[in-house]
């Protein structure tokens, strides 16, 4: 925009461009220090728990043991574990049912529908995650019993929107006229749909996947509130099976912090752990989701 | 392939979604009943009018006002602050900078990444500062945590509105010799003044609703904090301490109803905003 350099540069030598340089420094400050602030949470995390890699090895962090840091013994794999287990069941049950719902929105039902369907989507993003686990207390425990299930089925409902939104921005970005043309030589809705609008967005549906796995990877009281917990950090054996979490680990254990030797840094590595999974899935679904949104404009 | 095979495939997945579409409505309606068929019973006005009585935890009298006030207290300021930092930031990046800026690029990449973290790991970080200061769990701890998540929330939402208002607008207020922060603090923060409303409310709804980090950083006890430097207590907290404890589910479930009455106000209440203060809107 010429326009607006130009007039800015006219103005330069007027009194009050004095005033205005400071007040761009000041926003450029602002601006700078929130690019560096996910390097200055990283980065204190690691070094809040660097006291954790004196004592012990990476290998010996993930090593199957028990959890007792009254006697020194420090292992993250039972917690990874059974984070691996709830996200990974919660995105197998949810990805299906939110897949068909955003197809069945933008493929095949009247434009009305979507004026349901919206505002209900909408609606259960943004209820907070106590209320999913109330839920998850009051109707699934019941059936499931406290344990890894019950954590999936809970974290499933709550990943459905964000995969159902997604999903549905990702369809309105194949082009009409790829389905026009496919219609043209004769397909039915279902060969357009399965053959060219699903294999279009594949790669945005899997960017989708991929965000949704990052939220319920940091899940924390919904979680808690169902999975039981388990004894000693033992390694869960099964989907039925009571157990722990990175972030339940976390919330269970920060008030040894101060006391017990260890358990801050070892906490604070958890966090470490989870922040970098977390950044690492989020930035490859951004990057793959303006990527297939700008090759489809 | 034979045409009545194609016809069978194109029906049966039909029949396949409309069952998706039927069991998520499903399960929305089973939160929605859940809630309120559990939660009416326990339901009174003590609940919200009153602070615990010693024993509310196992059957006793007594309510939850201490963490409706606390949690109002922490989403309140946590939204100033957080406006405070993001209504800046924002129209300096899209009217301050030139289009495509580098920085405004890793601003919006920065946001992105801080949105996807969870709010545990904040929570985390908040108790490794206060851990090094020699701090306690406050009403100040938290506000300032619970400010930190919603920034991300409340800057994407508003950057997006901003985003919207047109560049001849730019160049008609600047032409007539106004500076930029005019232009952004006087023309355009006014058009955009609903989507700004509608993000901050959204961000406080966020801020309210928030339980890890809070569980980490805030402490907790049964009265209304005097001072920010004094613990406070939450609503989620609330609800997640008396659903854990056997005599007291009914009032959990009554907590939980009136966290999301609250919620669903808010809501309302910023669209209804929204549309009031629309007046001065731009384009579209």
């Amino acid at each position: 925009m010429p326009g607006r350099a130009a007039l800015r540069r006219a103005s330069f030598a007027s009194p009050r461009s004095l005033l205005d340089s400071g007040e761009r420094a000041l926003l450029g400050t602002l601006a700078c220090a929130l690019v560096l602030l996910p390097f200055v949470i990283g980065g204190g995390l690691l070094m809040a728990a660097r006291g954790l890699l004196a004592t012990k090895t990476v290998a010996e962090l993930f090593a199957p043991d028990s959890w007792n840091p009254m006697r020194g013994r420090i292992t993250y794999l039972p917690f990874l574990i059974g984070t691996l287990w709830v996200t990974g069941l919660a995105v197998l049950i949810a990805l299906p049912l939110s897949l068909a719902v955003a197809v069945y929105a933008s493929e095949y039902a009247p434009r009305r529908f979507g004026a349901v369907l919206k505002p209900a989507v909408d609606v259960v993003a943004g209820l907070p995650s106590v209320i999913f686990g109330l839920w998850g207390v009051a109707l699934i425990v019941p059936v499931t019993g406290y344990n890894i299930l019950a954590a999936a089925f809970v974290l499933a409902v709550m990943i459905m929107p964000i995969i159902i939104q997604i999903a549905m921005e990702v369809f309105s970005a194949v082009p009409p006229s790829l389905r026009e043309a496919a219609f043209a030589l004769g397909a039915t809705r279902f060969e357009v749909v399965n053959r060219v609008v699903l294999k279009k967005s594949r790669p945005g549906l899997v960017a989708a996947s991929v965000l949704a796995l990052a939220r319920a990877f940091g899940e924390t009281l919904a979680v808690m509130m169902v999975i039981g917990g388990a004894q000693k950090g033992r390694l869960p054996q099964g989907p039925l099976d009571q157990a722990d979490t990175l972030p339940t680990l976390i919330a269970n254990r920060y008030g040894e912090m101060s006391s017990v030797p260890l358990v801050s840094e070892s906490l604070l590595g958890a966090a470490f752990i989870l922040f970098l999974v977390v950044v690492g899935f989020t930035l490859v679904s951004r990057v793959v989701l303006a990527r297939v949104k700008r090759g489809m404009e | 392939m034979r045409m009545w095979a194609r016809k069978l495939k194109q029906i049966s997945a039909v029949v396949l979604m409309i069952a998706a579409v039927g069991v998520f409505f499903l399960i929305f309606a089973a939160i929605v009943i859940a809630i309120l068929v559990k939660g009416l019973p326990g339901l009174s006005l003590d609940l919200v009018t009153k602070l615990p009585e010693s024993g509310l935890y196992l059957g006793g009298g007594g309510g939850v006002l201490n963490a409706i006030v606390g949690s109002l207290l922490v989403g309140f300021g946590a939204t100033v602050l957080a406006l405070s930092v993001s209504l800046p930031l924002v129209l300096f990046i899209n009217l301050y900078l030139r289009r495509g800026a580098r920085l405004a690029e890793a601003v919006r990449f920065s946001l992105d990444v801080l949105w996807g973290v969870p709010s545990i790991v904040y929570g985390a970080c908040g108790v490794a500062v206060m851990l090094a200061v020699g701090m306690r769990g406050s009403l100040l701890a938290a506000v300032v945590v619970v400010a930190l998540i919603e920034v991300p929330i409340l800057s994407r939402a508003f950057d997006e509105v901003v985003r919207l208002v047109p560049r001849e607008l730019d160049e008609a207020v600047l032409s007539l010799g106004a500076s930029l922060r005019t232009l952004a603090f006087r023309v355009v923060l006014r058009a955009v003044l609903p989507g700004l409303v509608t993000a901050a409310l959204l961000a406080f709804g966020r801020g309210i609703g928030d339980a890890a980090a809070v569980m980490l950083v805030a402490g907790y006890q049964d009265g209304i904090p005097a001072n920010p430097l004094e613990p406070v207590a939450t609503l989620p907290l609330a609800i997640f301490f008396l659903v854990s404890t056997p005599g007291a589910q009914a009032r959990g479930y009554a907590a939980g109803m009136v966290l999301v009455l609250l919620i669903v106000f808010f809501s309302l209440f910023s669209r209804y905003v929204g549309k009031r203060l629309s007046s001065h809107r731009i384009g579209d």
